[in-house]
């Protein structure tokens, strides 16, 4: 078991809700993945359309938390604004916090993105901030109370893997004992194992899981690489060297001259 | 009196309560949450929130995302 915004949990995958080619696929997908969180959005809702209903109820029935997104904003007001919206809708002071500067790489707005970090820690939030992997940015956010980080690992929905391990290992080493859970930009099983190699407490998998020709088989080919990640961070891994050495014992091999 | 509704020009009563608004947008039932000029509106202030000419309203609901 381990801790994030106040509350237990067993796994470390979290699963986005986006993306798959049905709810009933989305649903087995999130089951097969055993996530104990699942992300959420907010969007324009027309009185014609039940989609928004059908989807809560469908959210609800899985009993698993929420942690709702403030996907698209740009400014500091619409993501307050969607915070607030989100916490009265799901009920929970989780907010994902999203701040995009650029789309076309869906890079965060770091510099928008602490001042709302800021205020929504102030107003009581639990802020779970997508950010970049710098570390200095880190350090701005830690300060204005996040005690979660959602780096990225290479721009959303690319599947490009980790792009900057040595600065996201720098991130670990730095921030001990904050929750480092890497968001987006993975795109296979092999990605968020190593994530979870380099220390990263969690992964978020959205793109990856949906489009997968079989995104329910992939949901569960994801649980297995995060536990298999976990494990081995746990476990230590080796330390890597240049050279090779043998793992056969050298002594007693057949056929071996000194002369040669 | 003029307003916007989700992005779209709404004509509504001058002096309408958000309430009222809900009402005849048929949004009473449904799982939604509101921001006016973008600001939230917690549901307890629906009723004593008064629209304005020009007032940019937005009505969301929880909906897929990663």
């Amino acid at each position: 078991m381990w801790s994030i915004g106040g509350k237990q949990l067993k796994g470390r995958l979290m699963i986005g809700s986006a993306l798959y080619p049905s709810p009933e696929i989305m649903t087995e997908a999130i089951q097969s993945s055993k996530s104990d969180i699942v992300t959420v959005s907010l969007r324009r809702q027309s009185p014609h359309d039940k989609a928004g209903q059908k989807f809560w109820e469908l959210i609800q029935s899985l009993s698993i938390n929420i942690l709702p997104n403030t996907a698209g904003c740009k400014t500091v007001k619409e993501a307050i604004a969607i915070a607030h919206m989100a916490r009265e809708l799901f009920k929970t002071n989780w907010i994902k916090l999203e701040v995009i500067g650029d789309d076309y790489t869906l890079q965060p707005n770091t510099l928008l993105l602490v001042e709302a970090a800021r205020e929504l820690n102030r107003q009581g939030f639990e802020v779970f901030p997508y950010t970049t992997e710098d570390l200095v940015v880190a350090d701005y956010l830690v300060e204005a109370g996040c005690k979660t980080l959602m780096p990225w690992g290479s721009p959303i929905g690319s599947g490009k893997g980790l792009l900057n391990t040595f600065l996201l290992k720098t991130l670990r080493s730095r921030f001990p004992s904050v929750n480092l859970i890497l968001d987006a930009g993975i795109g296979t099983p092999s990605h968020a194992t190593q994530a979870l190699e380099l220390g990263f407490d969690g992964v978020l998998i959205n793109t990856a899981i949906a489009k997968a020709h079989d995104p329910i088989k992939m949901a569960h080919a994801f649980y297995h690489a995060v536990e298999a990640g976990r494990l081995g961070y746990e476990a230590g891994l080796m330390a890597s060297r240049d050279l090779a050495t043998p793992s056969t014992p050298t002594l007693g091999t057949p056929f071996w001259h000194q002369e040669k | 009196m003029k307003i916007i509704v989700n992005g779209k020009t709404y004509e509504c009563a001058s002096s309408i309560t958000l309430e009222k608004l809900v009402e005849e947008l048929n949004y009473q039932k449904m799982h939604v949450a509101v921001a006016r000029n973008q600001e939230f509106v917690p549901h307890t202030q629906y009723s004593e929130m008064v629209i304005h000419e020009g007032d940019d309203i937005e009505f969301v609901a929880p909906m897929v995302g990663g």
